[in-house]
């Protein structure tokens, strides 16, 4: 990195708390901050994050793959438009191994956000187109999903969240710790549904504080999500713009410690990094640390066999 | 790009809203699961493609013999695994209608169980087939009574020729 020296033209130096955060900068996004301009240092994060999510989440193929680890090293590729084409023109061969019947939901979206950055590239303002896409991109999956838990009856009466305590061991175990509910309903329910004569009807050992739990969960579930689409479609205010990485944030530590679906995560954090109007260091922290915490909620048994390992390796322990 | 590179942040906005609505159109008039099809319905309902009920029945003048889907799948060529679980996601005619050719096809015997299987070590002489009937069902919590019950969305009869 080159140093500046104090002329009449230029300003003074660094403070040697800006020089610490700039050679954090360096390691993270960039071989020279300075000569990143404020979006672009965002869009570089934020592309990093989906390149992990392409590398550790994500049914992609070996040119994507390579395209990826490419990415992460040379990170000046990030900020070529060729680059992102050769993604977008090599992600969808993953996807078309498998069915589309077979897609979960955030592969679409995956792909949408993939073309998305390369289709903007071609803008004479990238940035704001986008930073466009990815807030209509996040505020149409979340008005979708609202539309069809608003539309699904049993969603608003409570019984599918009722269903995924007698169904779910995650969800199971923490009514069990609460002492709601015993912990042999989901062994037998499971056996129960495998002998079941196709066409015959099971029992539902659900416990009626489980029902009330259930219906209450559901409507919340339907207001947080119904309330994330609102910020992000919404034209706010720069005064109320926090609010939109405030709700997802919020969403993401809620949900992934139940939902094991890693991969909508990352990108939902991926998305939400480009769209925010926050800056520095409180981005940085507010969506690395959501990256990161999805990581450990959806991968905790790697992440503790990882910890047991180096454990392992240290003199005196274990 | 000039104008045009104005509404390039639109396009992948506007394939999301293109995919979502097709979706909702196979879920309400196709019986596509909820779950998939890029509409984001996932987590709103217990009818999710993996809680669904293939049902797979050998018609004989003795009765009907289910078989299951290891046995199914046990006689079909490579890919049928995933064929079935396409199946359950969206069961259309066609689908349904190739399944039962499968069974249709092939062998079958009873085991010692009285169950419908493709070895023929089994003691018993091969089944005669008159027809394979192949039910979808989907699954439906009722609160009131406490139950999960199976409702049958798609059925096909295939007759097998005389």
């Amino acid at each position: 990195m080159a140093t500046s020296t104090p002329t009449p033209d230029t300003p003074a130096g660094p403070t040697p708390t800006e020089a610490r955060h700039r050679r954090i900068g360096e390691l993270f996004w960039s071989s020279d901050p300075n000569e990143l301009r404020p979006w672009e240092e965002r869009f570089t994060l934020s592309a990093t994050l989906l390149l992990l999510l392409l590398l550790l989440g994500s049914p992609a193929t070996v040119p994507t793959t390579l395209l990826a680890v490419t990415g992460l090293v040379a990170r000046d590729l990030l900020h070529r438009t060729w680059f992102w084409m050769a993604v977008a023109a090599t992600f969808p061969l993953g996807l078309l191994r498998m069915s589309w019947l077979a897609w979960d939901n955030h592969h679409f979206l995956l792909l949408y956000w993939i073309v998305a950055i390369a289709i903007t590239r071609l803008a004479a303002e990238p940035d704001e187109q986008l930073r466009r896409s990815a807030r209509l991109l996040l505020g149409l999956t979340f008005l979708f999903a609202t539309l069809w838990k608003l539309g699904t009856p049993d969603f608003r009466s409570g019984e599918f969240f009722a269903y995924l305590t007698v169904s779910d061991p995650r969800i199971a175990n923490v009514l069990v710790a609460l002492g709601l509910q015993d912990g042999t309903v989901v062994p037998t329910l499971a056996a129960e549904l495998r002998q079941l004569e196709p066409g015959a009807d099971a029992a539902l050992p659900i416990a009626p504080g489980v029902w009330r739990v259930a219906e209450l969960l559901a409507w919340a579930t339907i207001a947080v999500e119904g309330a994330i689409a609102a910020l992000y479609l919404a034209p706010l205010t720069s005064r109320w713009r926090w609010l939109r990485d405030a709700a997802l944030v919020a969403f993401v530590l809620v949900t992934y410690p139940v939902a094991p679906v890693s991969g909508f995560g990352w990108l939902l954090v991926s998305m939400g990094l480009m769209a925010t109007s926050l800056t520095g260091r409180r981005r940085t922290t507010l969506y690395l640390g959501a990256f990161l915490a999805i990581a450990v909620f959806t991968e905790r048994n790697a992440v503790r066999n990882a910890i047991e390992q180096v454990l392992s390796l240290l003199p005196g322990v274990g | 790009m000039g104008a045009i590179g104005r509404f390039t942040g639109l396009v992948a906005p506007l394939a999301l809203v293109l995919v979502a609505v097709l979706q909702v159109w196979g879920v309400t008039q196709h019986d596509l699961s909820q779950w998939k099809g890029g509409g984001f319905g996932m987590f709103s309902t217990v009818d999710a493609n993996a809680n669904r009920v293939l049902d797979v029945r050998l018609v004989t003048e003795e009765g009907a013999f289910p078989l299951t889907p290891a046995e199914l799948v046990g006689v079909a060529p490579q890919g049928t695994g995933r064929f079935v679980s396409g199946t359950l996601t969206l069961p259309t005619d066609d689908r349904l209608d190739r399944i039962a050719e499968l069974a249709e096809r092939s062998a079958w015997y009873l085991d010692e169980q009285g169950a419908a299987t493709s070895d023929p070590s089994s003691a018993s002489p091969q089944l005669e087939v008159q027809a394979v009937e192949v039910t979808v069902y989907r699954p439906v919590p009722d609160r009131a009574d406490q139950r999960l019950r199976f409702e049958p969305i798609a059925h096909r009869r295939l007759e097998s020729p005389a």
